[in-house]
């Protein structure tokens, strides 16, 4: 969806809407935590509902792009709203934990429901995340991983995702995933707009819900 | 104040009807999806006794109905007609904020404080006990409210047990060790006097156990609050059990003062708030044959003593609710706790969806649909078990500002709504600052609660960040969602925005920025967070010599209270947990069904304390060892006073409307 926005000449801005989704606990938080201010807790409460949080970052000098990111819950309570934070996204991060095989039943199951729901381009990265416990270490001598990066892959280039695995304690490929979405995604098309309502758009007797109807060209929020 | 009837019409914040379309495929089969929305539905249960309904949080208004997406038969039959508000034909019954016992409606306006008691430290001990171990329901707040109404009507049916057979099990379980005692409290009576029985076992238990012991722990108690029975082992809040043996971490569970658990009616472990599963199974299965023990004769287990233990029973549908404690407290103050902690299940489930999952599968572990809220099961028993003069009093605590000032944060709330918004709220540091609301929906002080607890006693949500959640509030409805937009904008003060259409998302997101933006504009930030890091004012400053120390009052129209902070003598952990349970037997003593106490004075050798109950408000003061009894009773007026003045400052009066 791009909002090219009225700056200088070359400087091109631009806004997507970025779910994540995948079973509770595989470290969804932790990597937006990682992305956004660069900081991981140990202990982390789960996400009641979902979480919004945004960052922006520069593609090459002369773009700008700036993620909405939705981080919702994995729990299965919350199933049913998944579709009201995936529609109209643009891009999703389906996220798996390597050393739970399930994680990544799921997180195929999650790219099964967005190919058949979602946006028609949505861009899907799928993220093995707890990378950090592949390695051997002094707690745990052998390696906890449990999902081999070949057959994920293979799984990701079939079904055409991108495909990262990520720690989002080590910082491992966190950034290089936004930013591997962030090029994917197409700069110049017009793409649906997510239901946003602009920021700064005093809501006061206004419709905002409902996607195309509140979009406004440049987002002062 | 919005006594008038409302007009029978669908507010603007229903639901919209095309929600049950734009919803999402997953078929609603599979359990227990945040999908249900929420016809802001009539508060059916709870009418509110007169002297309520002019309470700003309390229920004035019965909601008109409106489409109930929920496939379950009983949602449609539960609708009721808007004709009139209920609450001109219910003066028996006890509202939400249960405090407005009926007997209040007995009192002569306010006295001046007098000593009705007064003598020995024993007789007065135990005299109290008598009153504290009496109290019932009526002065537990929340769900509680239900034992006059339809929902728990069980409890009342099966209330009609001879006083022969209990009184029997009172007189035949004199003594008092680990041993002996599962005095049963079966409900006698009626269902207005159904906890005689649970005064009689209480007085047994603690005659025996507390008493004969109290002279010599007193004696050697130094300062502070020493009550005897509260001894200082078994505090250690902390979690961390690994690495310990099975044994030690038996030992170690079976040290704590007090224990939460929730099972399902089929005995399987819902929460606890200590031990893993491999230490509480057994228990749950214990606990849910004696429960069920007791259902099979057609009767309610309500409570019973096993050893220095006082256990509670709360059976609420599928679920039952269990407190075991060691801490003193009244039966109904540990169902009303047990109503908190169920009301925060409530929150994430909804009834509706509770009764419809056991229904169907009564051997459902509830475990999976309530992964990841524990912390907020954890952070409310832990509060509890601190002492939590909210839940003791049933009442909220407003941040103490200038009336003007909070007028303007009012305005700046009203001004920034939209069309969606149903409640917007300031909180700072688990106090309310302002609070918007439609006329004719009435906040619920159960339902703020949750918030509050959810909010403060955990930190999910405190983490700066934006948060969007389904949120039932079981007060005003507790068979759908709300949605509330949750953000901590500074670091102890958050927005919360509560809407009924789960898609109003970015709607109430520009709401809180234009709120923030206004309230940064006119200096009230800085305003709130002044108050905050000020805290409460200090005894001193209220009353500038004073034997009192510390002091609770409860604004009963208001269903607010205020208290000062708890320094400079009860800052420690363990001086304000005896703080609170001093004022817990306080409250059961004033409470007690049959005691008609209007002040209530009482003597230990550590404290003189004062209970003042009026129509309008109920005060509990506490002063040191040996103070004087005119001084308490002089301080105890003038602190009544200085609310009087200072009342439009220490409470949200009246609210704003929209």
């Amino acid at each position: 969806m791009a909002h090219p926005r009225a700056s200088t000449q070359s400087q091109r801005f631009a806004q997507f809407k970025l779910v994540l989704l995948g079973e509770s606990a595989v470290g969804k938080s932790s990597l937006v935590l990682r992305f956004v201010k660069d900081q991981f807790d140990d202990y982390r409460e789960s996400t009641i509902g979902a979480a919004f949080l945004t960052q922006t970052i520069a593609l090459d000098e002369t773009t700008t792009i700036k993620f909405e990111i939705w981080d919702t819950a994995g729990q299965e309570r919350y199933k049913s709203l998944a579709p009201m934070y995936y529609r109209n996204a643009n891009c999703a991060v389906v996220v798996y934990d390597i050393t739970q095989a399930s994680s990544l039943d799921k997180a195929k199951a999650w790219v099964k429901e967005l190919q058949r729901q979602a946006n028609e381009n949505i861009v899907i990265a799928l993220a093995g995340n707890k990378l950090d416990l592949a390695s051997p270490s002094a707690s745990s001598p052998t390696s906890k991983r449990a999902v081999d990066t070949a057959e994920a892959e293979a799984y990701a280039r079939e079904a055409g995702l991108l495909f990262f695995e990520t720690s989002a304690k080590t910082a491992e490929n966190v950034k290089e995933l936004f930013t591997a979405i962030a090029k994917k995604l197409p700069l110049d098309q017009q793409g649906p707009r997510g239901a946003r309502a602009g920021g700064g758009a005093g809501g006061r007797g206004v419709d905002l819900k409902g996607g195309s109807a509140a979009v406004q060209p440049g987002c002062n929020c | 104040m919005d006594p008038a009837p409302p007009p029978p019409h669908r507010p603007e914040s229903s639901v919209p009807t095309e929600d049950a379309s734009t919803t999402s495929p997953p078929s609603d089969s599979t359990p227990p999806s945040v999908e249900d929305s929420i016809p802001p539905s009539p508060s059916d249960e709870s009418a509110s006794s007169p002297s309520e309904t002019t309470a700003l949080l309390s229920e004035g208004t019965v909601s008109p109905p409106s489409e109930d997406e929920l496939s379950t038969p009983r949602a449609s039959t539960y609708q009721p007609t808007p004709d009139t508000p209920e609450t001109t034909e219910t003066t028996e019954t006890p509202g939400p904020t249960d405090l407005t016992a009926p007997e209040e409606n007995y009192f002569p306006p306010p006295l001046l404080p007098r000593v009705i008691i007064e003598s020995t430290t024993n007789s007065i001990l135990s005299l109290q006990n008598i009153h504290s171990s009496t109290s019932s329901g009526t002065s537990t707040p929340g769900l509680q409210a239900k034992a006059t109404t339809a929902i728990s009507l069980p409890e009342g049916v099966h209330a009609h047990q001879t006083d022969g057979a209990s009184s029997g099990s009172v007189t035949a379980a004199p003594s008092f060790s680990d041993s002996n005692s599962i005095v049963s409290l079966v409900p006698t009576l009626n269902t207005r006097d159904n906890d005689v029985e649970s005064m009689l076992g209480e007085i047994l238990s603690e005659s025996g156990g507390r008493f004969s012991g109290m002279g010599t722990r007193l004696a050697g108690a130094g300062g502070g609050f020493g009550d005897g029975h509260i001894d200082d082992e078994g505090w250690d809040e902390s979690s961390d059990e690994e690495g310990l043996e099975e044994e030690a971490l038996i030992a170690r569970w079976r040290a704590r003062k007090k224990h939460f658990f929730i099972l399902s009616s089929a005995g399987k472990p819902v929460y606890s708030r200590y031990g893993d599963e491999s230490v509480v199974s057994g228990y749950m299965g214990v606990i849910q044959a004696i429960i069920s023990f007791f259902q099979d004769g057609d009767d309610t287990l309500k409570s019973f003593s096993a050893g220095k233990h006082r256990f509670a029973v709360v059976a609420e549908g599928p679920l039952y609710l269990v407190a075991i404690s060691s801490m003193g407290e009244s039966d109904s103050q540990l169902r009303a706790q047990l109503d908190a902690l169920y009301t925060q299940v409530l929150s994430t489930l909804t009834l509706s969806q509770l009764n419809k999952i056991f229904s169907t599968r009564e051997n459902f572990d509830l475990r999976r649909l309530l992964g990841g809220t524990e912390v907020f099961l954890d952070g409310l028993s832990d509060a509890m078990t601190r002492g939590s003069p909210q839940i003791l009093l049933s009442a909220l605590e407003c941040v103490k500002m200038r009336k003007s000032h909070r007028e303007r944060i009012n305005q700046i709330l009203l001004k920034s709504r939209s069309p969606s918004l149903l409640y917007g709220l300031v909180i700072a540091d688990e106090r309310l600052v302002s609070v918007i609301r439609p006329k004719r929906h009435s906040l619920h002080p159960p339902d703020l609660q949750l918030l509050f607890s959810m909010l403060f006693n955990a930190s999910t949500f405190r983490d700066g960040g934006e948060h969007w959640t389904p949120i039932c509030l079981p007060k005003f409805n507790n068979r759908g969602f709300l949605h509330a937009y949750i953000c901590f904008f500074r670091k102890e003060v958050a927005c919360v925005l509560i809407s009924a259409d789960k898609d109003a998302f970015f709607e109430m997101r520009s709401v809180k920025e234009t709120v923030v933006e206004q309230l940064e504009k006119s200096g009230s930030v800085k305003i709130i967070e002044d108050a905050v890091s000020r805290g409460r004012y200090i005894t001193t400053d209220v009353l500038s010599s004073t034997v009192i120390r510390h002091f609770l009052y409860k604004s009963r129209a208001n269903v607010q209270f205020t208290m000062p902070s708890f320094e400079p003598h009860f800052y420690t952990v363990i001086a304000r947990r005896r703080l609170m349970n001093l004022y817990q037997r306080l409250h059961s003593a004033v409470h007690a069904k049959n005691a008609h106490l209007k002040v209530h004075h009482c003597i230990r050798s550590s404290s003189v304390s004062l209970s003042w109950v009026t129509p309008a408000f109920e005060l509990y003061c506490v002063a040191g060892a040996g103070a004087d009894r005119g001084a308490l009773a002089k301080g105890a007026t003038a602190i009544v006073s200085w609310v009087k003045k200072e009342e439009e400052r220490l409470f949200v009066i009246g609210g704003a409307m929209f």
